[in-house]
């Protein structure tokens, strides 16, 4: 596996790598503090992550999560215009 | 995109493309506050300069641009722009309406901006450390209230503050978005509704080539301008229906306090202030004084004007 420092405490990985380990119905647990984020990176992909953990989330924890949503829904997008200038 | 292309603002003309000349031989580029009232041109010549700065490469730079009131979060602040744009690339970032700024990320960006010798700063936030090495990143902001802007952020800024249009740039501005000639009598009147603002002159450009292209006319004199005047209700020097109310209800009294124009005027004490009594004020129509306010004997005349 190629391993690539970025920051202090980041690496980066290959998703080709990745993809040797995973195969497409496979559940990955992610840290709740960074659910945020993913659910804001898939939501440009038009991928809910509510929809997912619909399906996915035990009864038991489904309160918890619902939470987490509930702040997802509350994010406001930055807007931002990218602009290149030709030579 | 070039500072030949803006008419008027030379003295800031000439400061950018100084600026400009040292960011080609150097790569680093003051951070710079431009500061205008509405309608004069800053985000215009912010992202004119932003268009000439220059990679390590030698290519022009990318420009994102963010509107501040959509900035609400540190959080967003690093995670929607400074991992994506600014992490490892050679990019400028306007802020525009940065007055708009929340008071987290200014003081982040005081710890971004703090001059010092080796022209970088890193900051972390959560489990990210991002650089910004000035020779790759440039800020930019934008802003018609500099005063609501922390002191300590405009301290690390090169502030430049646009000069009020005269009506000869004004008039040129007019000219230059349209294809049409004007008559020098019909220009005459133009110029002065623009309330020397240069988004006014060009929104009148675009008014006038409407009208034009209607009638299918080449030319627009002094008799379309009556006629056009009419037809969008155009008062003379540019007032607009509450400001010329709030000239009558001055007329009324000698002297009227805030709070009766206001109530006469069914507008807030701070729209009056902030809208509307600044042009007047501007123009000599009414006065401001200890008691109250009070028409001004070139008000009179306005109203006068007007029968």
């Amino acid at each position: 596996m190629q391993k690539k420092p970025v920051h202090k405490r980041h690496v980066v990985i290959k998703m080709s790598d990745l993809n040797k380990m995973f195969k497409e119905n496979d559940v990955i647990p992610i840290p709740k503090g960074f659910v945020k984020d993913i659910a804001y990176m898939l939501s440009v992909h038009g991928v809910s992550l509510e929809e997912l953990n619909k399906e996915m989330v035990s009864v038991d924890e489904s309160e918890t999560e619902s939470e987490v949503v509930a702040d997802i829904g509350s994010e406001v997008k930055v807007q931002i215009t990218e602009t290149s200038f030709e030579d | 995109m070039s500072f030949d292309k803006i008419i008027g603002q030379e003295k800031v003309k000439s400061k950018l493309s100084f600026y400009l000349e040292g960011q080609h031989k150097t790569l680093l580029s003051p951070h710079l506050l431009f500061v205008a009232p509405r309608g004069s041109g800053k985000t215009l010549l912010a992202q004119t300069y932003a268009s000439q700065l220059l990679n390590s490469e030698g290519k022009k730079r990318k420009l994102i641009t963010i509107n501040c009131s959509t900035l609400t979060s540190l959080k967003a602040f690093i995670n929607d722009v400074c991992i994506p744009y600014v992490s490892g690339k050679e990019v400028t970032i306007l802020f525009d309406e940065a007055s708009e700024i929340p008071s987290n990320i200014r003081m982040a960006m005081l710890t971004i901006l703090n001059p010092n010798k080796e022209n970088k700063n890193e900051f972390t936030y959560d489990d990210v450390t991002i650089e910004f090495d000035y020779k790759k990143v440039t800020f930019l902001f934008a802003t018609t209230e500099a005063h609501k802007i922390f002191h300590a952020l405009i301290d690390r800024l090169e502030r430049i503050d646009l000069e009020e249009y005269s009506n000869e740039d004004l008039g040129m501005i007019v000219q230059k978005n349209i294809n049409s000639l004007i008559s020098s009598e019909a220009m005459k009147e133009v110029k002065q509704v623009l309330r020397g603002n240069a988004r006014k002159a060009t929104q009148m450009a675009n008014h006038i080539s409407l009208y034009l292209g209607s009638y299918d006319k080449k030319s627009f004199d002094i008799k379309d301008w009556h006629d056009f005047q009419s037809k969008l209700g155009i008062n003379p020097l540019g007032l607009n229906p509450m400001e010329i109310k709030i000239l009558k209800v001055l007329r009324e009294r000698p002297l009227t306090t805030l709070t009766n124009l206001s109530a006469k005027t069914q507008m807030s004490r701070q729209s009056l202030q902030r809208d509307a009594e600044s042009y007047l004020q501007k123009l000599n129509l009414m006065e401001i004084l200890a008691t109250g306010r009070k028409i001004t004997h070139h008000g009179r005349q306005y109203l006068e004007s007007l029968k």
